[in-house]
């Protein structure tokens, strides 16, 4: 046999032995063999606690049902004695009441007017609240989240100085359903915080925020204030609120921010004047068209599509046609065919044997079509 | 000591260093996922994807199904996308000059025309013979692009640029997706205030076996035949730790191309997808990734371990050789193209923890694997071997690979839990102490078969046949 002394001295003895290679391949095995009984017995518990929840469910779901037609809060009071002379024991253990608390959310979830109410009547009735704001204390930030999301959910507006403690807080999970569960609570006042926010707010807050507000609660100085501020995510949600419930009054405001540093913003400002423009917003569209980056430019065309006409706006376009971009070109031409289609007849004669307009005419020509 | 004693140890040094190295990393890799994962299933216990789904200013997406030869399923496939949970989306299926005539049953199904469009070419592509969208209102989210034949990175970079809003995803159109897919993809986009989110990676899980009715997965059942229930597990490692620890690492270099979204933005300026390799999908987030650390603003690659794409796997070896050999050779290309990023500091975690190990334990550990067996073969041979060291070796290493394919199923328990039927778990971990001796030697074979092909220059992408999903019709 061939000698070889560094092999046998790293494999064989010194850095690694047979005995110690066997060992470990021991505990590997009891490894195996540990996970898969783990694995099992999980299974095992876990079935066990589902079919538990499954009988719950069950048993409370009629109660739900129940709750959600009834016509006042005497009736609601009615169902659940009904319910509590043959369970009474039921909601003195902590498990069912969980599942009765995520039961009733979920279901509120999907209703509104008085049969959400009841719920809430019902949430109240059981006391379902200390049992929530012990999750609410927890140290587990998706125990707090989900508290807080049901407290708003059902309307304890009562406890709503615990929840507005949250909206600062330090993990974002928690700082944002805080927020949004104020907004919940409160409307539009409950937005107050973004005076003094420091932190962005994502555009899964503003959509959550936004799903949670009505027109009717919408105070135009809180909006015109938050254009002001220094936080771009506060800017970005007071354009889209502006956009969404077309607040006229802001026009110049808007305008304004077209020059704004952030392209989010600046973009979000031209989706706003899409909705709120007059007849000077176009000015100011041809003013900012130079300095404008290029998605911003084929957005100003399309808006121009739209409500320009004039003679220089018309002048303004067909300027465009000499640009190198053929997107720019196609609807600068598209614009002016809308807006007076005598004039774009005039500059597609002119245009017909450029070949930089071959396919941009034949398009505008099959469209027409 | 001689020449020959000298290259002896050396042999034996380099593989047993590479050896502690690689199974060190995989021990890293599970249980750092432990944390990513958790913190997932906790935040999705309050999570609310219903704003999404109902809101009209949730962020409009494109899906974007490239289609080659695809007639026999596509018309339902189609359906099946239409009516997922979204709101702001539309379809873009890219015919890449079919042979067939799924063009054909497309139109006549969902009555479609051909429409005048003003194609912007920000990428370049293949020609586009015709853009076609239905008459009928019904589907009006449909886009549908015929176009002439040129790759799937080439039909994406089309569907890339016909695409009218900010995100685009791309998906295998033969792929299921659940139906609240969109919901949880599109939502990282969102929450991140921070930092842009570039990509959102999902699952993707095996569907072999499974029942389908419609279009959906109705019942999730572990593969019946062999090489599916052997990527099922191989599926499970690399979604649920792999790409966790690597998620939680900030250090992702893979969306799988059959399921992954990404801002269309950024898609652009980078150049789409290259039609130069075969690992398309690898190579675009990895140059994503690359161009954003140029930038040096700060950005994210999300992904999401919930169950959210179904896939046929291979069942054929013939099938899966090529595949794998495939994804190796993409791999190898995508390393190759992003260089100088080894190692490189510049790149931060990319560069000093990702691509060194796709490099070492992705491109290199089949390579050293074979290398190691023909080593042994020879030293046989010649009468070098300690036997009884060889076996507690050989036993070491397979009890190691069971012992981490089982916490992989005992993730998959802890978490989704998809395999309920009674006896799938004993079934799955039977897998996981056959699959070191019976799967693995195949996929080593297929991955230096791929090194072959690229050394070659061979450039195909390989015939991929499926068998189809045993579909039902609702009552």
């Amino acid at each position: 046999m061939m000698k070889f002394p560094l092999l046998h001295a790293i494999l064989g003895k010194a850095v690694i032995s047979y005995t110690w290679l066997l060992c470990t391949a021991l505990f590997f095995t009891a490894v195996v063999t540990g996970l898969l009984l783990f694995a099992l017995f999980y299974l095992h518990r876990n079935g066990r606690r589902q079919q538990r929840k499954a009988q719950l469910l069950r048993l409370f779901s009629d109660l739900v049902a129940e709750t959600v037609i009834c016509e006042s809060a005497e009736e609601v009071e009615q169902a659940l004695q009904q319910f509590l002379v043959t369970n009474s024991n039921l909601l003195n253990e902590p498990f069912p009441r969980r599942v009765l608390i995520k039961e009733i959310v979920k279901t509120k979830g999907d209703l509104n007017g008085s049969s959400a109410e009841n719920l809430c009547t019902l949430f109240d009735k059981l006391e379902l609240d200390k049992d929530t704001l012990v999750r609410l204390q927890s140290k587990e930030w998706h125990r707090k989240a989900s508290a807080i999301q049901h407290l708003a959910e059902m309307k304890q507006a009562k406890h709503l100085v615990k929840i507005y403690r949250e909206t600062n807080h330090a993990n974002d999970f928690i700082r944002t359903e805080a927020q949004i569960a104020v907004v919940k609570l409160t409307g539009f006042q409950g937005l107050r915080f973004l005076n003094v926010v420091h932190r962005p707010v994502s555009q899964w807050q503003q959509l959550s925020f936004i799903s949670q507000l009505q027109e009717s609660e919408l105070e135009e100085d809180k909006i015109k204030l938050w254009l002001s501020l220094k936080n771009d995510s506060v800017v970005e949600f007071a354009l889209r609120l502006i956009t969404i419930y077309k607040c006229h009054g802001l026009h110049d405001e808007v305008t304004a921010l077209l020059q704004h540093s952030s392209a989010a913003i600046r973009l979000q400002a031209l989706q706003a004047l899409k909705e709120i423009g007059n007849e000077s917003t176009s000015d100011f569209l041809l003013q900012n068209f130079p300095a404008a980056s290029r998605e911003e430019q084929l957005i100003t065309l399309d808006m121009l599509r739209e409500t320009g006409g004039s003679n220089k706006e018309m002048q303004f376009l067909t300027t465009l046609l000499k640009s190198d971009d053929e997107a720019i070109r196609f609807r600068a031409l598209q614009a002016m065919q809308k807006l007076s289609p005598a004039w774009s007849a005039v500059v597609i004669r002119r245009m017909r044997d450029h070949p930089d307009f071959t396919y941009i005419l034949s398009l505008l020509e099959k469209q027409a079509v | 000591m001689s020449f020959w004693t000298f290259l002896y140890d050396l042999f034996a040094y380099g593989i047993f260093v590479f050896s502690v190295a690689i199974l060190s990393f995989y021990v890293f890799i599970g249980l750092y996922s432990i944390g990513e994962t958790r913190r997932y299933m906790r935040k999705a216990t309050f999570a609310d994807y219903n704003i999404l789904a109902s809101s009209e200013h949730a962020p409009s997406l494109s899906i974007l199904a490239p289609a080659y030869n695809e007639a026999a399923t596509i018309v339902e496939n189609v359906r099946s996308l239409l009516n997922i949970y979204y709101n702001n989306f539309e379809v873009i299926i890219i015919n890449d000059g079919s042979k067939d005539d799924s063009l054909k049953k497309l139109i006549e199904v969902y009555d479609l025309h051909e429409v005048p469009h003003f194609t912007e070419q920000p990428l370049p592509t293949k020609r586009i013979r015709g853009i076609y969208r239905s008459r009928n209102p019904v589907y009006k989210k449909l886009v549908v692009v015929d176009k002439i034949n040129g790759g799937k990175a080439d039909a994406l970079n089309v569907g890339i640029n016909i695409a009218q809003n900010k995100y685009v995803v791309c998906i295998d159109v033969d792929c299921i997706l659940e139906q609240d897919a969109m919901l949880k993809l599109t939502k990282p986009f969102l929450e991140n205030a921070e930092a842009r989110v570039i990509a959102t990676g999902g699952v993707v899980r095996v569907a072999n076996s499974c029942e389908v009715v419609d279009g959906k997965i109705v019942k999730v059942n572990l593969p019946k035949q062999f090489l599916p229930r052997m990527q099922t597990l191989e599926y499970i490692r690399a979604f649920l730790l792999g790409r966790m620890a690597w998620k939680r690492m900030d250090g992702l270099l893979l969306i799988s191309g059959a399921f992954g979204a990404f801002d269309r933005e950024v898609v652009i300026k980078v150049g789409g997808y290259d039609h130069n390799t075969v690992g398309e999908d690898m190579e675009l987030v990895v140059r994503m990734r690359r161009y954003m650390e140029e930038l040096n603003v700060p950005y994210e690659v999300a992904y999401i371990p919930d169950p959210l794409c179904w896939t046929e796997a291979p069942s054929t070896f013939k099938i899966l050789r090529r595949q794998r050999n495939r994804w190796t050779r993409g791999t190898v290309e995508t390393l190759r193209m992003h260089r100088k990023m080894f190692f490189n500091k510049r790149y931060g975690v990319l560069g000093l923890v990702s691509y060194p190990y796709w490099f070492f334990f992705e491109f290199l550990a089949p390579l050293i694997e074979f290398i190691g067996f023909i080593g042994f073969c020879f030293f046989a041979l010649f009468g070098v071997i300690n036997w009884p060291f060889f076996f507690a070796l050989l036993l070491f290493v397979y009890t190691f690979a069971a012992a981490f394919s089982a916490f992989a199923i005992l993730m998959e328990v802890l978490t989704y839990n998809q395999y309920k039927a009674q006896g799938d778990i004993r079934r799955l971990m039977l897998t996981a102490l056959l699959e070191p001796i019976l799967f693995h030697p195949i996929v080593v074979y297929a991955a230096v078969r791929g090194n072959i092909d690229l050394i070659r220059k061979k450039k195909a992408w390989g015939e991929m046949s499926r068998q189809g999903f045993a579909t039902k019709k609702a009552a």
